[in-house]
């Protein structure tokens, strides 16, 4: 990834609040704007639809709801793992691996092995920092660029994956049952009122999280800085590469837990889904999607959230409007493209390169 | 798979005008300096490092290891092309300093145009140029997109990767595989047999030499370094940059439909099935063979060599019968580690 | 939902007059009469572009068009967590039925319960649990049981090529990890494993040209290996191509799916047999059943579409039919 050439005159007049009239400045400055606006425009839209057409357009029920507050956080959680390593100028495609390889060791750790719960956890979370230092290792001590030391994670992984799924009765991959027990589904899944589900405080906790660690910490500005100007950060004393190895772990702990969110609501997890998910490619749709550059230095967590939110109601409307099959994809590499033009467009004169 | 049969290339000539005081340095240094701060150095050195290996194994050990059975060798040939032609113009492209992830969806959906045009009666001269027109296009798309709105390739392409991948379907209404049964002469001359050469492989090195031609002997060529490695600069050189990209755009993508021209003609079928991962695989190559991910740097040789490293080791997996099953476990651990040696080797200067 | 294997058996054939009367029915009545739509999501589990489910969409669509059916046909893209949404996005969409693929044995069981719960019609096709009607709250299921599809398959090859103990098969598949690959593989080596036959998987990938040469290194590398059944479309497409290339032009193959390639192999005795599921059958059925039942309350029941084995002396039609009806 390119070094952008924000300046760090840029990056602080970004985060020092505003005063009075400026907050015009303040607005176009926030990275996430533009997908803040896309996002009401949008909802607004269906919403509205919805209201005045039920019989045409079910987007506005329940039902509908519920399923979006349950399929939305795992992208959300993935991305914001996966935005934040974008932020320090990384990228990691080994993601899908680790969304299921990581339910998987909790699964089998708890499961066939018979651990307990918290170790069976730990054992998932000691996988998933593995996985993301093993990455962030390789890209920085080695020096090879992040995209190609990653694309060599998600083929391992996809082989780890076979070979943890193997079942040993019929000697082939299988996947595998996830139930820990009725109090920890409730936890991770459970629905609380309404539409609502447990899933979207886990949101919530991660997205706080992650706000804390990037506008409230002098981590997020470590990250900024070596994503924005390497050398420039390296000058004024940030380590930039234990940065960067902390977001690539970062990164995969999300995606494991993503994972983890996601085989306890279906209570299965599939050995398949590390190979022909695509998650990594709608992760980084997501995340530049919701404005976070993809030669690092900008972004915001709220973008993440709304840029994954953004593509999974998109598919829900394409679903709910019975738009044909092969059009779903096409879709989505529309709006990849639109939304990173419009990015681009309305914040050129700090984007451009 | 010899070093003659390569285009013949000096290690030194393959930088560019831009780098004239460093190859005036790398005259200077020794045999071992000069390969080992070339481009294509570093996969040279593993790729005849492997070979070596293996004829020594496949002579000691011929039952087991069947290597130098010459159906081997010819297959050998015959498969470093598939990902190697596609990644000639993604490399190409890195070069001026940008990607083109939409190559992995060009490759089905060109020629799937070429063989429903062949099969509409439309004669194979104009059915092919028809593929390779709409190959032209989307190359066109993705570099207008990306230089005019300032957005980084990755992203453009990663974006025509979807809408191009669904888009044969969506225009036929449905998956579809079809026949494709060129005359008898043309699939002859384009995935028939030299003696034990195949002729893919030949239109390969052929594909590999204008590659050559283009950046080492031609001016676009030192239009496509400067683009990639200082676009600043190559600007105030008066360079323009935006057609130069527009051309290396164009290439890549005419390249992924030349792959996969060679791939239906081989099969003498077309089908719609999404061919997954070539994009990666060719980034992969590409990065082997010691082209900088950033632009500015490389050589075709380093592409063809790591092209043909990419599917020696693939070839030695299953000669040595490793677990079929874990290919690509292997295969990942050999991407990682070639680029790591890459790194070492030249560092070390 | 329980039901013993005879009275399966019995469902059967009554789903087969079933589909027999309707198909008449449609011809005379349902053209002139003005029926109000049922709604009916399709839930295709793969992706876009598969030329396996070509036939499968255009059966979905004939029916859709034959009984005036407002079908929303979408795919899950591999994904159980999505198949799982789309299962309750028709429930909220206020769909009439939903005809989902189970992919995985227990990751729908929640969201097609919902789905009954709310009175849609659910009928699962292409694959089913493999409980059965026990594991889960479909219906009924129409499609191919995969372990007796490969057993079928790999009988065949032991017949007609006299393979014995010793043989050894070489099982190539895009994704060994996919429930099809999974499920084919057992079912071939159901019957390879007590004449003695062994056998090894190996994985492909989708790309054509990469898959024929991977099946040609194994060939090279194992001269062993005896007989190829190609598990998925690339590898039964591939392997004569293949086996030519090492010089092994007789090497027995066989396999799964159709396609013109794989036609044309099989007509001209390249390739011994294909195993087809016939696709058509799996989209077209869950949509009329769904339909009558939502209309007039007639209860579908199981439908085997059938262990068609496609041979040279069978192949003709579909050879004729490809990329419609096959």
């Amino acid at each position: 990834m390119k070094t952008a050439t924000e300046s760090s005159a840029d990056l602080a007049a970004m985060r020092r609040p505003a005063a009075g009239n400026a907050l015009v400045a303040r607005l176009r400055n926030y990275q996430a704007t533009n997908i803040v606006v896309v996002f009401l425009v949008l909802m607004a839209a269906a919403i509205g639809w919805s209201i005045l057409y039920p019989e045409q357009l079910r987007f506005a029920t329940a039902g509908n709801l519920a399923i979006l507050s349950q399929q939305i956080p795992v992208t959300a959680i993935v991305a914001i793992g996966v935005g934040l390593l974008m932020i320090s100028g990384e990228f990691d495609i080994s993601i899908a691996g680790t969304f299921t390889l990581v339910p998987f060791i909790v699964a089998i750790a708890s499961g066939g092995l018979g651990w307990p719960l918290a170790l069976a956890f730990a054992a998932g979370l000691v996988v998933a920092i593995a996985i993301g230092l093993a990455n962030g290792l390789v890209t920085t001590r080695l020096g090879i660029p992040s995209f190609i030391a990653t694309l060599g994670m998600m083929f391992v992984l996809r082989g780890v994956v076979r070979f943890v799924s193997i079942n040993p009765k019929t000697n082939q991959p299988d996947s595998i049952a996830f139930f820990l027990g009725e109090p920890v589904e409730t936890l991770l899944t459970g629905e609380i009122v309404g539409p609502l589900y447990a899933q979207m405080v886990w949101l919530a906790v991660v997205a706080l999280a992650g706000y804390l660690l990037l506008n409230r910490h002098r981590f997020g500005n470590h990250l900024l800085a070596a994503g924005g100007n390497r050398n420039a950060a390296l000058a004024v004393g940030v380590p930039v590469s234990r940065v960067k190895i902390t977001a690539f772990v970062i990164c995969a702990v999300a995606a494991g837990f993503a994972g983890i969110l996601q085989a306890a609501r279906i209570n299965q997890i599939e050995p398949s889904f590390a190979t022909i998910s695509g998650l990594e490619l709608k992760a980084i749709a997501a995340v530049v999607v919701g404005g976070v550059s993809l030669r690092g230095g900008r972004g915001a967590i709220l973008g993440m959230v709304l840029g994954a939110a953004l593509l999974d109601i998109v598919d829900n409307l394409l679903v709910l409007i019975s738009a044909p099959e092969t059009v779903f994809k096409g879709f989505l590499g529309a709006i990849i493209i639109v939304a990173v033009v419009l990015n681009t467009l309305v914040g050129k004169r700090e984007a451009r390169a | 798979m010899s070093s003659t049969s390569t285009p013949s290339e000096s290690p030194v000539t393959a930088g560019s005008s831009v780098h004239e005081h460093a190859k005036r340095r790398y005259r200077e240094a020794s045999l071992w300096t000069r390969v080992r701060l070339h481009p294509a150095g570093p996969v040279a050195i593993m790729f005849f490092g492997l070979l070596a290996a293996c004829i020594i194994a496949g002579l000691v050990i011929p039952q087991n290891f069947a290597f130098l059975n010459p159906a081997n060798l010819t297959l050998l040939l015959k498969q470093i092309p598939n990902y190697g032609m596609v990644a000639l113009g993604v490399g190409l492209l890195m070069i001026t300093g940008e990607f083109d992830l939409s190559v992995g969806s060009v490759f089905v959906v060109a020629p799937f145009a070429m063989a429903t045009a062949y099969a509409a009666d439309i004669p194979l001269p104009i059915a092919i140029l028809i593929g390779f027109a709409i190959a032209a296009l989307i190359g066109l798309a993705n570099g207008v997109i990306t230089l005019r709105f300032g957005i980084p390739s990755f992203i453009t392409t990663l974006g025509m990767l979807f809408i191009v991948r669904t888009s044969a379907p969506f225009l036929v209404g449905y998956a579809r595989s079809l026949n494709f049964k060129p005359p008898a002469t043309f699939t002859a001359i384009l995935t028939g047999n030299l003696g034990p050469i195949p002729a893919q492989f030949i239109w390969f090195l052929v594909m590999a030499l204008v590659c050559y031609l283009i950046l080492n002997r031609h001016f676009l060529g030192n239009h496509f370094f400067a683009a990639g490695g200082n676009p600043g600069a190559a600007r105030f050189a008066g360079i323009n940059v935006f057609w130069t990209k527009i051309a290396a755009f164009v290439l890549s993508s005419v390249f992924a439909a030349a792959a996969g021209l060679f791939s239906i003609t081989r099969l003498q079928t077309a089908m719609t099935n999404p061919q997954l991962f070539i994009e990666l695989f060719a980034v992969a190559i590409c990065v082997i063979g010691g082209l900088s991910l950033f632009g500015g740097r490389g050589a075709v040789i380093g592409i063809v060599l790591g092209a043909a490293l990419l599917q020696l080791v693939q070839d030695v997996i299953i000669l040595a019968r490793l677990p079929g099953f874990y290919l690509d476990l292997f295969v990942g651990v050999m991407i990682v580690v070639g680029v790591v040696i890459n790194q070492i080797v030249r560092r070390k200067y | 939902m329980k039901q013993s294997k005879d009275n399966r058996v019995l469902n059967t054939v009554r789903a087969m007059a079933l589909a027999t009367s309707a198909l008449f029915v449609m011809a005379s009545a349902a053209s002139t009469e003005d029926l109000a739509p049922v709604k009916v999501t399709f839930i295709q589990h793969c992706c876009s572009g598969a030329t396996f489910f070509q036939p499968m969409q255009f059966g979905a669509e004939e029916a859709a068009r034959l009984f005036q059916v407002d079908l929303t046909y979408v795919n899950a893209d591999g994904d159980a967590a999505r198949a799982a949404n789309l299962i309750e996005t028709a429930i909220a969409d206020k769909q009439d039925a939903v005809l989902p693929t189970i992919t995985v044995p227990d990751a729908l069981d929640d969201a097609m319960q919902k789905a009954r719960d709310a009175g849609l019609v659910v009928i699962a096709q292409n694959i089913d649990d493999p409980e059965h009607a026990a594991g889960n709250a479909r219906e009924v299921f129409v499609g191919q049981d995969f372990l007796v599809s490969g057993k079928i398959i790999g009988e065949r090859m032991i017949k007609e090529h006299g393979l014995k103990q010793g043989d050894h098969c070489l099982l190539p598949v895009e994704f060994p990890e996919l429930t099809y690959a999974i499920e084919r593989a057992q079912g071939v080596q159901s019957a390879l494993e007590p004449a003695g036959i062994t056998s090894e998987v190996v994985g492909t990938g989708t790309v054509d040209a990469e898959a024929l040469g991977i099946i040609s290194q194994a060939l090279l590398a194992n001269p062993n290996i005896t007989c190829v059944i190609g598990l998925g479309t690339t590898p039964t497409t591939v392997t004569p191509d293949a086996a030519k290339e090492v010089g092994r032009d007789n090497l027995p193959n066989g396999g799964f799916d159709t396609n013109p390639k794989i036609m044309e192999n099989i007509m001209n005795g390249v390739t011994t047999a294909t195993m087809d599921q016939q696709p058509f059958w799996q989209g077209f059925l869950p949509v009329m059943f769904a339909a009558y039942e939502v209309r007039y309350g007639l209860h579908p029941a199981d439908f085997n579409t059938g262990n068609n084995l496609i041979d040279k002396a069978n192949g003709d039609k579909a050879l004729k039919y490809g990329g419609t009806y096959r």
